[in-house]
């Protein structure tokens, strides 16, 4: 069968590719503790660089694939309330678990 | 908020970008491997170079095993209310769809492939496009409303926001809005709702 839509876009799906992540996340906490420490680099302009090229090429694999293109007029009203619905579904679960563990 | 709107401009750019462009080429999927690796990297050198690295580690609590519960809990709870109200898609499906509580990889090839005998491969396509869309807009909405969401409802409710991308994509807002505390926190949250997420899948995609 036909993948119909394939996001190039890496996510980690398997428990190996999470381990990576942790592992490479793991190695900066260790870089930054010996080294940069002292260093004292701002880190926080290349960080916002690379979400930016991330968030980037997830937009450029969405809009490169014509059968999404051309399937947003009818699917993205749907899209646009199940993940608005999904987000504050989620944020209103969580407020009612800190409601309920204050008590 | 600059920083938010950045973001939003690049994932348009990208958009555009690819729509003008009209195909994907092979190593621009395969570069979002290596920035998320940069990502990560860059997420331990901010948390290791934080002298405050041991409160970190040490904030963790049991409780914190509810919240990607609550996360779940909530994303489908409300899904199941509206989801009678949207046209053209039923409510198995849209929970289907939320429950990868962005996690658009897996669920816009999952979805497709376990509805297809069901319902066709041109109606499975459609769902998962709409999976896709819905959870890219998941992590969207929680990169580029972190300083809203914090404000508005607090630093959990963000991590809960993220979802699954509260372990990595979401990780630098979460920090950079959330504060150092809760990035333990948020890669728990992440990991456990990543594992929990292709069984979701799975069931709710049962015919």
């Amino acid at each position: 069968m036909k993948k119909a839509y394939i996001c190039a876009v890496f996510q980690p799906d398997h428990t190996s590719d999470m381990l990576i992540l942790i592992l490479i996340m793991l190695a900066g906490v260790i870089a930054g503790r010996l080294v940069l420490r002292r260093a004292r680099l701002n880190i926080s302009p290349i960080m916002l660089v690379t979400v930016c090229l991330l968030v980037g090429v997830l937009g450029f694999t969405v809009g490169a694939d014509p059968e999404i293109v051309a399937a947003l007029p009818k699917v993205g009203l749907q899209s646009l309330i199940l993940g608005v619905c999904a987000t504050l579904g989620a944020i209103g679960g969580t407020l009612l678990l800190i409601k309920l563990l204050r008590r | 908020m600059k920083g938010s709107l950045t973001v939003l401009l690049c994932f348009a750019a990208g958009l555009i970008g690819g729509i003008l462009y009209g195909n994907c080429p092979v190593w621009v999927g395969e570069s979002s491997v290596w920035l998320l690796y940069l990502l990560m990297f860059l997420v331990g050198i901010g948390v290791g170079a934080d002298p405050r690295l041991k409160e970190m580690l040490r904030s963790l609590r049991p409780r914190d095993l509810l919240y990607p519960v609550a996360t779940i809990a909530g994303t489908l709870a409300l899904t199941l209310i509206v989801a009678p109200l949207i046209p053209g898609i039923n409510i198995g499906d849209s929970l289907a769809i939320n429950s990868a509580c962005g996690y658009y990889s897996l669920s816009s090839i999952v979805i497709p492939q376990m509805k297809s005998a069901e319902i066709g491969a041109a109606a499975a396509a459609e769902l998962g496009a709409v999976a896709l869309l819905a959870n890219v807009l998941r992590e969207l909405i929680a990169l580029v409303g972190a300083p809203f969401i914090v404000r508005r409802f607090g630093p959990r409710a963000e991590i809960s926001a993220a979802g699954v991308t509260s372990v990595d994509v979401c990780l630098p807002v979460i920090r950079r809005w959330c504060g150092d505390r809760y990035v333990a926190a948020a890669m728990l949250h992440g990991t456990l709702i990543d594992l929990s997420v292709p069984w979701m899948l799975a069931a709710l995609t049962q015919s």
